[in-house]
């Protein structure tokens, strides 16, 4: 039972709701209008970690460069993140990537050091209009109020893991999913539709022949991913099956008959808006006050995350129509119309 | 899937991650598989290793060759040895660790350990075929061959989170508990418990004042956990002191009514030696405060971690509590404190060599026997794997006596004596404390680390090196004099000790309680002084101020080691022997002891049945 929290303490401008990169550009973004923001984390291990793929851009072509350029413009957190030491390498042939744990360690980092941004750990798991405003509930009875609500709840929102041999509810492979905060957006009428997304596997770099800390196989590219643990991240076309089959699979590509893997692909699949329930500024239609960033918009990779992110932020708690560079704008427009999926600039072309 | 391993180690904590490393590190083809790899050596409670008791586990896990010293080194934030002013057999190192690093420190370690693969997976089911493990089954149904397994789950087996009136399955807050595991255990024979265990809020550094709270410092010369460590990180951070007030009990009493404790959502034994303050303010009505220490969880993060705080209340009275507790008024939460549930094996069911006695090559190490806290779990972990690798290695086990080490101990206790509560390790669980202690851990220990091949040769020398340099100290104290001069007295007077009135030794002088070994040589050899170091200096003071005590408790070494040495043949049958109680013969045959002196710490089992026994063995 929910204890309502008369106390000031509870009382926010905007409650961000996830601290993924999304979450966690919209959490600076509105702190940096001086608005009192809380950004709630299922666990605050995991602040702005990307979970599956390292690759933020890939190749010189990638139009996520560009956008990491308009996000640095816009003030935003992630390009300055990836400048820190051991936060993001880029490759010879443009692709930049980023090391997992330290670019998570540095967003956390940064929402405990941001003024106003009050990072908390929770569960949300409704949401309600609440006189004028919003009411967030979280799974321990936690009562918050504010005048706007970011959603950026990443995989997390009804989502489900395939690990090859069961399904079970789970935002990523062993960590819990965010299920009744789906139904409540349900509730307020939020439309939305289930979205697939694969984590692909890692190898012990240890086993692999890699060249200048990476391998080309086949269709596949081996790229260094966790320094801490000496892995490498299989990229390329989703790869699926049982574990053995999986491992055969690669041994096979590579040629190498140890070679080890460390994880296996499995499957998430999430909810995420439908067309047409948010507004170029990411605002949902017919409910003031309430935004989406990140995948929970529909967005499908970690840069783009971000950009969405900011946005949400910003109109979350700035009273001026904010007129975007271009590249920026074409991603808020594919998210509320939601006409091609995945929805993404990063390429002219189809494919996250 | 991925060929056979020698060891397949289940759980990536702290039990688990020294089970992997010390298998790997005596040869064996070794596999560490956890939940998740991001997750590795987690410390979910605490920021800090050591502490009476635990320190003296950490410092024996050094000496063997296990990780959990050299880790903690590379990762503090602060370091302090407890009781100095108090004798030498509870004096124990405790460190606070930046919990980041130190599981990324972990990870490279595991990553660059040859023979060693990790995997991220699940265990559902033991494979047992003949009373004899197989191997495991992951959730996602592959299958993993090895020819032993150490299972080291700590408190994810059918795990529930309790806070207030709510109750939900979890492992930890936000994961996801490890359902099939347990009912796999119990299929084959092992009987499981439940125990739980809670941990404290966390605040946000930034909401309140820390000029407010009294400064907890480290050791302005922090000494190091690990024999190979020369030098310790250099950005030692203070931990902070404030007490509860009679308004803090009063709100808990206020809202005690909520707490699992009376609510009864929580049925199962939780750790007597933490408390929460919900428990304190139940069982110790008359003290008006209790400690609360506010210490830093890493230098990158403004998360402090509130021991002494410990509760599972609802978490908006947990603010309340913490609002009413002087210095902490404005402070805001980040994550809340909670209690979490979990099966455990009774450690009983444990050979002395952590083997299971109902599936044959299955070893259990860590929480899941019923122990709390890092240390106990890591040096489980390091027996636990080592034995794995003699199983599958075929050479004899490691056998630590209490006479020996803590770990001795440890095992000793959980296995002979078994659990009502979760056990923490402490000096006075030792009753050879003074022979245990953490200036000689290494002396007692790495020659065994050294045999099995976790303990380098350059090491050892390392530590011989340091038993010659206390001998020649030690010499070197019968043949510096101090004159009964001017100088001489002042200095005595300084220390509060009488004055000379005759020539004495240095050695004479060091008998003396108040006065300091490091000090003595200061004022009357400075070369001394500078020749040797702290370590030298702490050991040969020991022996020397100690010297009949040790003596003493040498001698209880020798008198018990007669029943420790009388080895019980594992085929005796108990119903065979007259004259033993029924209660006697019946926990005999079920605990199995391998020696006489086990088998006298087993409750139910009189000195007149081991009397008995005594004479029967001799037959």
């Amino acid at each position: 039972m929910a204890e309502f929290n008369d106390n000031p303490a509870a009382r926010f401008d905007t409650i961000v709701i996830g601290a993924g990169p999304a979450g966690c550009e919209a959490a600076v973004a509105s702190a940096g209008q001086g608005c009192r923001t809380l950004c709630l984390a299922i666990n605050l291990d995991n602040i702005g970690f990307p979970p599956a793929n390292p690759i933020l851009a890939e190749g010189a072509d990638d139009r996520r460069h560009e956008l990491l350029a308009d996000l640095r413009e816009l003030g935003g957190a992630l390009p300055v993140l990836l400048s820190q030491e051991s936060v993001s390498r880029s490759l010879a042939d443009g692709t930049l990537l980023a090391d997992r744990r330290n670019l998570g360690l540095a967003y956390k980092e940064l929402l405990e050091t941001t003024p106003e941004v009050f990072p908390r750990q929770g569960l949300a798991t409704s949401l309600e209009r609440s006189d004028g405003g919003w009411l967030v509930t979280t799974r321990l009875g936690e009562s918050f109020t504010s005048a706007s609500v970011v959603v950026a709840a990443g995989t997390f929102l009804g989502g489900e893991v395939d690990d090859g041999g069961n399904k079970v509810a789970g935002g990523r492979l062993g960590e819990i999913p965010a299920n009744s905060l789906a139904m409540s957006l349900r509730d307020i009428g939020i439309a939305m539709v289930r979205i697939g997304a694969v984590n692909m596997p890692r190898m012990a770099a240890a086993t692999l022949p890699l060249v200048d800390d990476s391998l080309l196989a086949g269709a596949y590219r081996f790229l260094p991913d966790g320094a801490q643990l000496s892995e490498q991240y299989m990229h390329g076309p989703y790869i699926r099956g049982a574990r053995a089959e999986q491992l055969d699979a690669v041994r096979d590509l590579t040629g190498i008959a140890d070679a080890w893997m460390t994880r296996a692909a499995y499957d998430i699949t999430c909810l995420a808006l439908a067309g047409g329930q948010v507004d170029r500024q990411l605002e949902a239609v017919g409910l003031p006050g309430l935004y989406f960033a990140g995948r929970s918009a529909g967005s499908c990779n970690y840069t783009e995350a971000a950009v969405t992110g900011l946005v949400a932020g910003s109109a979350a708690t700035s009273h001026e129509l904010i007129k975007y560079p271009v590249l920026v704008t074409k991603l808020c427009e594919a998210i509320a119309s939601q006409k091609s999926r995945p929805v993404t600039i990063r390429i002219d072309g189809p494919g996250c | 899937m991925g060929g056979s391993f020698d060891v397949a180690v289940i759980g990536g904590g702290h039990a688990g991650c020294e089970a992997a490393l010390a298998a790997a590190r005596m040869g064996c083809r070794t596999l560490l598989i956890t939940i998740s790899l991001e997750k590795i050596s987690l410390m979910p409670c605490n920021p800090a290793v050591g502490g009476v008791g635990k320190g003296q586990l950490t410092r024996e896990i050094d000496a063997l060759g296990g990780e959990q010293g050299r880790n903690t080194d590379h990762s503090c934030i602060q370091m302090k040895m407890l009781n100095t002013s108090k004798g030498p057999a509870v004096r124990a190192l405790r460190a606070q660790a930046d919990k980041k690093l130190y599981e990324d420190n972990m990870k490279r370690v595991l990553a660059a350990q040859p023979d060693l693969m990790i995997l991220e997976g699940q265990v559902a089911r033991l494979i047992v075929s003949r009373e004899t493990i197989q191997g495991v089954e992951l959730t996602d149904h592959s299958r993993i061959e090895a020819d032993t397994v150490v299972l080291a789950c700590g408190t994810f087996l059918r795990g529930n989170i309790v806070i207030g009136d709510l109750k939900f399955p979890a492992g930890r807050m936000g994961e996801p508990p490890a359902m099939e595991l347990s009912e796999s255990l119990i299929a084959n024979g092992i009987e499981l418990a439940r125990f739980q265990s809670a941990t404290p809020p966390r605040i946000d550094a930034r909401s309140i004042d820390l000029t407010q709270l009294a400064i907890e410092p480290g050791d302005d010369r922090p000494e190091a956990f690990s024999f190979s460590t020369t030098v310790l990180p250099q950005n030692q951070v203070p931990c902070y002191l404030t007490y509860t007030s009679a308004q803090t009990h009063e709100v808990v009493q206020r809202y005690l009514h909520l707490s699992p404790i009376k609510t009864g959502s929580v049925s199962s034994k939780g750790p007597r030696y933490c408390p929460s303050i919900d428990r304190k303010v139940i069982n110790f009505p008359d003290r008006d405060r209790h400690p609360v220490f506010v210490e830093p969880e890493g230098l990158r993060t403004n998360e402090l971690y509130l021991q002494g705080l410990t509760t599972s209340l609802p978490v908006w009275v947990q603010e309340k509590v913490i609002n009413a507790t002087p210095g902490l008024e404005t402070a805001r939460l980040m994550r809340p404190g909670y209690a979490v549930e979990y099966d455990y094996a009774i450690p009983s069911q444990l050979d002395i060599t952590l083997e299971s006695r109902v599936v044959r090559n299955l070893f259990l190490a860590g929480q899941i026997n019923g122990t709390s806290g890092y240390e106990e779990a890591a040096a489980q972990g390091l027996i636990a794997g080592i034995n794995a690798a003699a199983r599958a290695s075929d050479i004899d086990p490691l056998i630590l006596k209490r006479s020996e080490a803590y770990i001795g101990v440890l095992i000793d206790d959980l296995v002979t004596k078994g659990v009502d509560e979760p056990y923490r390790m402490f000096t006075s669980r030792s009753e050879y404390r003074l022979l245990l202690r953490h200036d000689n851990a290494h002396s007692r220990l790495s020659p065994v680390g050294n045999r099995l091949g976790l303990v380098s040769d350059t090491m050892l020398a390392l530590v011989h090196e340091q038993e010659t340099a206390a001998a020649e100290l030690l010499n070197s104290l019968a043949k510096i004099s101090a004159a009964p001069n001017k100088e001489t007295n002042s200095f005595l007077a300084q220390h509060h000790s009488s004055v000379l009135k005759e020539n004495q030794t240095l050695l004479q002088l060091l008998k003396r309680p108040e006065l300091r070994l490091a000090d003595l040589l200061e004022a009357f050899s400075p070369v001394a002084r500078s020749h040797f170091t702290l370590d030298v200096i702490n050991a040969t003071e020991v022996s020397v101020k100690y010297e009949g005590y040790i003596a003493r408790q040498q001698q209880q070494v020798a008198r018990s080691s007669q029943y420790e040495e009388t080895q019980i043949p594992s085929t005796l049958s108990y119903a065979d022997i007259s004259g033993i109680t029924l209660e006697a013969r019946d926990k005999l045959a079920r605990m199995r002891p391998v020696n006489l002196g086990q088998a006298s710490r087993i409750a139910g089992v009189s000195p007149s049945d081991i009397a008995v026994l005594s004479i029967y063995l001799r037959r």
